[in-house]
């Protein structure tokens, strides 16, 4: 069995989670501080990958990016950035499509918090960026936790987006989930079975680590 | 010196209710509000930090304006210098005992300071356990003990010791009490506890229905049993969470009165205390 | 160099991209897919220099758009054979009609050619009101082979290469459809534009080795025809 496809996925996931982690949480806490009446509209927008078909997403970017649009000429031209059939595009792509499983989690928690608590930390005198990293931040690493191992899982599934814009090519776009679709399509089950095997097995251990890490947590309040 | 005055329409489980309250206060002092639960004193001492904003009126403190209409003043609770026991405690979960104490120093730690209040709070031996390996008690002291850390000069207490037994409760009133004094602290009390009201404050305000009905010293306001004797009418008799609070007054004085049970009065009802009750 | 190639020629593909790569030492990957998908991949200015599609409308479509560094080559013709999962009796068109037939599979006419050439070769067919209503469509012919191997159906119509040229043994029984009973299933290649000068010789060197007379035994060994 080529390792390529698996090591790349684990690669593209683990940065993809990174980089959630850095723009997922912010954009969580921010959405705590939205007002109500406009919150379901960033809210929709977050989730919007969670209902779309993932074709329909790549598909969109296949347009969106290609040589077709002055955006997509604007961007390998001017910036330099190839984001159809490249790594880096999936990795965007990647961060888009699982964002609402990293955002969900943690605004959740934080919303869960009492108010008192940040309420505590102002009359201390802590400042709001303060008091986010001090005080929001440790009492919800469950959700961080869980926020990013479901980000990573949901990278590593990834198969239809990555079948659009990703060209399949071996070393840089070729990922164990579409190296499985490739065995099938040759009908070469044994070859599937093997990749899905590996997949399967990680997923499930990383799952279960979070699970078995998560009880043992203390619960906040 | 505090020169206060709110309007703030607050909404409470038996409806809307507007509250309005205006005092001075003198630096030093410890002033105490008294009065049934959904009386409008928690709501005062969330809108003194800067938690909640009023819908009219003024604040300053020192001579610095907190909270002002014209010019349009809303300083942040961070820009207040005040502390604050949440009714709730409100302790960072994630910290030790410690940990929330020297939280409330600011930047500069003192680490012997922190020493100094876990001792003060009989909180030595916990010092090293987090929140929710604590009772409500000892969760209490520590919260108390993170605000006096703060060293603020302006305090605000609620119920700071409504969770203690009633033996500890003597005493931290005492070493409250004393801490306050030495430190020149300017607090603000909320009670509904008298005996407390007694041991710590030097003013009180009676609080019913966002109304301030009486303004003095404790002693006039919940008189021993010894001076209360007499003749009383009834004028309100409510329910809070500690019990029942009649409203009585003589020829001479009003006072309150707590009991636990309901008292088989009616309002207008002319009663007879004596010094055995 | 990088070849695009629609599933039912990538073994094929990947044969000669072997056999190129000794021959000249140039490094050749082959990229599989559906030839609707590629050809949107490479509308949309995919790094590939080949294109080996599954018929003559794609890549003559990349042509008029002026992709390609000259028009449409048809390197073969491809094969449907009637392909049953147990029963070798039933590898014949008639045999859909048969009882013992409850679900049979062919791909979807509107997006894969191989589909096109089943429906017009059952069209003509007597039964075909009959046989109609015990379809199943597959999303291309490879889904087609899935859904026999895993005998999710009694019989598919489906590309002889993609049975012929499998790296591994492939159940069941099957028999080619006679060519003459369906219109050509034509195949064309184009070399793409826009990459290095290097790359666009290696691919026309590519393509001209893929039209070869030495090559069309292996084509026929594959499961294909080839104009000689």
């Amino acid at each position: 069995m080529d390792l390529q496809p698996i090591y790349l996925s684990l690669q593209l996931a683990a940065l993809a989670t990174g980089l959630l982690l850095l723009l997922g949480v912010p954009l969580a806490y921010l959405l705590t501080q939205t007002r109500s009446w406009i919150r379901p509209f960033f809210e929709a927008i977050i989730n919007l990958p969670l209902v779309l078909p993932p074709t329909v997403l790549g598909f969109y970017f296949l347009v969106a990016f290609g040589n077709g649009t002055a955006l997509g000429r604007w961007l390998q031209e001017v910036v330099g950035l190839q984001l159809l059939f490249s790594f880096q595009g999936l990795v965007l792509a990647s961060v888009l499509y699982s964002l609402p499983f990293m955002v969900n989690p943690v605004y959740a928690a934080l919303r869960a918090l009492p108010d008192s608590l940040k309420e505590a930390a102002y009359v201390l005198g802590y400042s709001k960026w303060k008091t986010f990293r001090k005080v929001l931040l440790p009492n919800i690493r469950p959700a961080l936790l869980t926020g990013s191992v479901f980000a990573f899982a949901h990278v590593l599934g990834e198969f239809g987006l990555v079948l659009m814009i990703g060209g399949n090519l071996p070393g840089e776009t070729r990922l164990a989930s579409i190296a499985i679709y490739d065995q099938v399509e040759v009908l070469n089950y044994a070859g599937a079975n093997q990749y899905a095997m590996v997949l399967l097995g990680l997923s499930l251990g990383i799952l279960l680590l979070a699970f078995t890490v998560n009880r043992k947590a203390p619960r906040v309040l | 010196m505090m020169q206060l005055h709110f309007q703030k329409r607050l909404a409470a489980a038996q409806g809307a209710m507007e509250l309005e309250i205006q005092f001075e206060l003198q630096t030093g002092q410890c002033l105490a509000l008294f009065g049934p639960t959904g009386s409008g004193k928690t709501s005062i001492l969330r809108m003194i930090a800067g938690l909640m904003q009023p819908d009219g009126g003024h604040l300053s403190w020192k001579g610095e304006t907190w909270w002002g209409n014209a010019p349009k003043t809303n300083r942040p609770p961070q820009a207040r210098d005040c502390g604050m026991v949440f009714q709730n405690y409100a302790l960072f979960p994630h910290l030790t005992v410690q940990q929330n104490i020297a939280a409330g120093q600011g930047p500069t730690s003192d680490p012997k300071a922190v020493d100094e209040l876990l001792q003060l709070m009989d909180l030595s031996q916990l010092a090293h356990q987090k929140p929710g390996q604590l009772s409500g008690g000892q969760q209490q002291r520590t919260a108390l003990a993170r605000a006096l850390a703060q060293k603020a000069s302006l305090l605000l207490l609620d119920e700071p010791l409504a969770a203690q037994d009633q033996a500890t409760r003597q005493q931290l009133q005492q070493q409250l009490r004393q801490w306050l004094k030495e430190t020149q602290t300017t607090t603000i009390l909320v009670s509904h506890d008298s005996q407390e009201v007694k041991a710590l404050a030097d003013r009180v305000l009676i609080l019913e229905q966002g109304r301030v009905t009486a303004d003095g010293l404790p002693a006039e306001i919940f008189p021993t049993a010894s001076q209360s004797h007499g003749e009383y009418q009834v004028m309100a008799l409510q329910h809070t969470h500690g019990g029942w609070v009649a409203t009585l007054k003589s020829a001479t004085q009003s006072l309150q009165w707590t009991t636990a049970q309901r008292p088989n009065w009616q309002i207008g009802d002319i009663i007879q205390l004596n010094t055995a009750s | 160099m990088r070849i695009a190639t629609a599933s039912n020629a990538r073994f094929v593909a990947e044969a000669l991209a072997k056999d190129f790569e000794q021959q000249t030492g140039q490094p050749c990957e082959v990229i599989p897919g559906s030839s609707g998908k590629l050809y949107a991949q490479i509308k949309e200015g995919a790094p590939f220099q080949l294109f080996v599609a599954a018929d003559l409308d794609y890549p003559q479509g990349l042509y008029d758009a002026g992709l390609t560094l000259g028009p449409p080559v048809e390197y073969a013709r491809g094969q449907l054979a009637v392909w049953a999962a147990n029963d070798s009796s039933l590898c014949a068109v008639d045999s859909l009609a048969s009882i013992r037939v409850q679900r049979w599979a062919m791909a979807n006419p509107e997006v894969a050619p191989y589909g096109r050439a089943t429906r017009a070769a059952l069209q003509a067919h007597p039964k075909w009101d009959k046989l109609k209503t015990k379809v199943v469509f597959a999303e291309n012919i490879a889904q087609v082979g899935q859904l026999v191997s895993l005998q999710s159906v009694d019989v598919g119509i489906t590309a002889l290469s993609l049975i012929q040229g499998a790296p591994q043994p492939v159940r069941g029984f099957w028999r080619p459809h006679p060519p003459a009973l369906y219109p050509p299933i034509r195949q064309g290649v184009v070399v793409l534009r826009g990459s290095t000068p290097e790359l666009e010789k290696a691919a026309l060197d590519f393509q001209r080795f893929l039209l070869a007379p030495e090559n069309d035994s292996l084509f026929q060994q594959m499961g294909y025809l080839r104009q000689g």
